[in-house]
């Protein structure tokens, strides 16, 4: 069982963008390595359980010696085992990933088909200083990229400063951070979309009623988000959130800036979490090593998992959208589970050898879900929403672009399947985004129109 | 020039359907080699019927979207001359060539294992047929009849493609008892899995 975790995220003000996909092993994030290898063998345990009739030898003298000790464990046969059964609920992970982002790219595109305001050129933000309103096309281009050298510094320095923050165990600081800008997003941005919405089809509504609503949504969205809540209303507050960023995002980044950025964003992001130094690694490796969790800032996860009761402290810091923060394994101890919360499970206080037999009848009756940061979705959504509201082939260009990052999304799911630790979403996903994007709208919109235009059918 | 644009966009498709079918068939190699008892999850003819299902879909998404999305906004059918029927034939023009595609593609597939290059010839052929067919466009008696005739028969094509036939459909609608009793055999037998 790969659960696959991912670090991004995004903001306005402080844009830190981490994403990544992550594979975490298993719930409990031990930081032995032989503890990691007892709970890899203890999913697969549980895997092979549940698998019809597929019971082996290797299986049971495994089982044998996991319940025994938990810490020698057959790593080759299990490595093999694992890498099965990596590949065949692989398929089931990347499904239940395509769900949530295409429900994200469908909100964004509708609302920038429908809603007039957010593809109206108001002002920029203070990330992207350079005006693109120059005669000349170099001058141009060379605005747009001084915008993104801006905008990735900034997240650079957002990023920087958050790894020392949390290095420097300032906890308090992040959660009060985190909870600021969900307030933010939760409730400002709301309002603005709301009325804006409204606006486009004309419907009255008076005050009282737009406070009711508003601070009903907002306030159960910050306690789904932050505290506890039913699965599957957080994730619509993820994906709500996502979906409002993301239109920020595309509203207030100008047209040449917001492509260079999309690009400097991938490779930032490949960079950050494979370089030794990069940020984000260092991030996913402090909180390894101090063994727990780091804030499951943004994280959309797919599943339930249990470790209800231990993320307690730290399920403040859940706070879906403004700090690109994840923390890789750590991320979904904070994923409740609304049903199993006698899962005593405190990953990182019981010792290694016991959690291997607990882990059994707690996966037995889970699902593994995984998880993808909230930023790779505010970018693929940038991205598809910014081929909705420029291209002139319209729906043409979005769908390819859509299907682009679907395809992007599925092989970078692949590659965590192979290498199983801590992927960046972003760069394949992006390039094929991108590349679909230019040449969709270039080469083939004229043609599809003239065919069109002719009813003529290839 | 618009004709040899079309006749190469076709071609290209068909190559690409051909990339899609090796691709496939080494994935499959290697979840064979990867699964328990050496078959692969799949079997052949769910992913032709996929493959084609997606070409179809993905082909007539492009297609329709924007004659549905310029459907809803303000205007005139056939205002400059051209036919009244516009988007009723484009939709049904559409659906044909989603079913064509299906079919296609499980014809492509089976010709391709077998190494039979007739049936390639066929479905390249008929795909290079339709698309010209609809050259001749707003006289839909000549090409929307042909193309659906060419729909129908390339589905029954397929069908017997994948060992259907006239026997097996009759057998299939009138034993629909047995294969119950059949099925509590079986649970007899073996322990349900989960």
């Amino acid at each position: 069982m790969i659960t696959f975790m991912n670090n991004s995220d995004s903001e306005e003000e402080p844009c830190n963008e981490r994403t990544s996909l992550m594979s975490a092993e298993s719930p409990p994030v031990p930081s032995y390595q032989d503890g990691l290898q007892a709970s890899e063998a203890g999913e697969a345990q549980a895997h092979r359980k549940r698998r019809a009739g597929g019971s082996r030898g290797p299986n049971n003298i495994a089982t044998g010696e996991m319940s025994g000790s938990g810490v020698p464990v057959r790593e080759s046969i299990l490595e093999n085992e694992e890498e099965e059964l990596t590949l065949k609920y692989g398929a089931k992970h990347v499904i239940m990933l395509f769900v949530p982002v295409t429900l994200c790219m469908i909100v964004v595109v509708a609302t920038i088909k429908s809603v007039r305001f957010y593809t109206e050129k108001n002002g920029q933000l203070i990330y992207t200083p350079f005006s693109e309103d120059t005669p000349s096309v170099g001058q141009r281009l060379l605005n747009s990229v001084l915008n993104t050298i801006v905008m990735i510094s900034v997240i650079i320095v957002m990023t920087v400063f958050l790894v020392l923050l949390y290095k420097y165990r300032c906890y308090k600081f992040i959660h009060g951070w985190l909870i600021l800008s969900s307030l933010m997003l939760l409730f400002l941005f709301t309002y603005i979309y709301l009325g804006e919405v409204l606006k486009t089809y004309n419907v009255a509504m008076d005050y009282p009623t737009l406070f009711i609503v508003i601070w009903n949504f907002g306030a159960v969205g910050m306690i789904c988000i932050h505290w506890k809540g039913p699965l599957q209303l957080q994730q619509a507050y993820l994906i709500m959130i996502s979906a409002l960023m993301a239109l920020v995002f595309i509203k207030y980044l100008p047209e040449w800036s917001a492509w260079v950025i999309l690009g400097a964003i991938s490779i930032y992001d490949l960079m950050a979490v494979l370089c030794p130094k990069g940020p984000l690694r260092m991030l996913v490796e402090t909180a390894q090593e101090r063994n727990e969790p780091i804030f499951p800032a943004l994280i959309y996860s797919s599943a339930m998992m249990w470790t209800v009761g231990m993320a307690k402290p730290d399920t403040a810091a859940r706070a879906p959208s403004q700090q690109t923060w994840d923390a890789a394994e750590d991320g979904r101890e904070h994923l409740r589970s609304p049903s199993h919360a006698e899962s005593q499970m405190s990953e990182t206080r019981s010792p290694v050898p016991t959690r291997p037999v607990t882990s059994l009848e707690e996966l037995e009756e889970e699902e593994r879900g995984v998880k993808l940061g909230l930023g790779d979705f505010i970018f693929y959504s940038v991205l598809v929403g910014k081929a909705a509201a420029t291209a002139s082939g319209d729906w043409n260009t979005t769908l390819a672009c859509f299907v682009a990052i679907l395809i992007g999304l599925c092989l970078t799911l692949l590659l965590l399947a192979v290498f199983k630790k801590a992927l960046p979403a972003l760069p394949i996903s992006i390039t094929f985004g991108l590349i679909f994007y230019f040449s969709t709208d270039n080469l083939v919109r004229p043609f599809m129109d003239t065919l069109a235009s002719h009813q003529l059918y290839i | 020039l618009l004709a040899l644009g079309a006749a190469g966009a076709v071609l290209l498709q068909e190559l690409c359907r051909f990339a899609c079918f090796r691709t496939l068939r080494k994935a499959d190699a290697g979840l064979a080699t990867l699964s328990e008892d050496g078959r692969s999850p799949i079997s052949p003819r769910r992913m032709a019927y996929v493959s084609g299902l997606s070409f179809g879909l993905i082909s007539g998404v492009f297609s329709i979207t924007n004659i549905l999305a310029d459907s809803a906004g303000p205007g005139t059918v056939g205002i400059h001359g051209d036919s009244p029927y516009y988007f009723i034939t484009s939709a049904f023009l559409t659906m044909a060539l989603v079913l064509l595609h299906t079919f296609w593609g499980i014809i492509f597939f089976d010709a391709c294992e077998r190494r039979r290059a007739g049936g390639l010839a066929l479905v390249v052929g008929s795909h290079l047929l339709t698309s010209g067919l609809t050259f001749l466009n707003p006289w839909y008696e000549a090409s929307l009849g042909p193309i659906f005739i060419l729909t129908l028969c390339t589905g029954l094509w397929a069908f017997s493609t994948t060992g259907g036939s006239f026997h097996n459909v009759l057998k299939c609608l009138s034993c629909k008892q047995e294969p119950e009793g059949q099925a509590m055999l079986c649970s007899a037998l073996q322990v349900p899995p989960e």
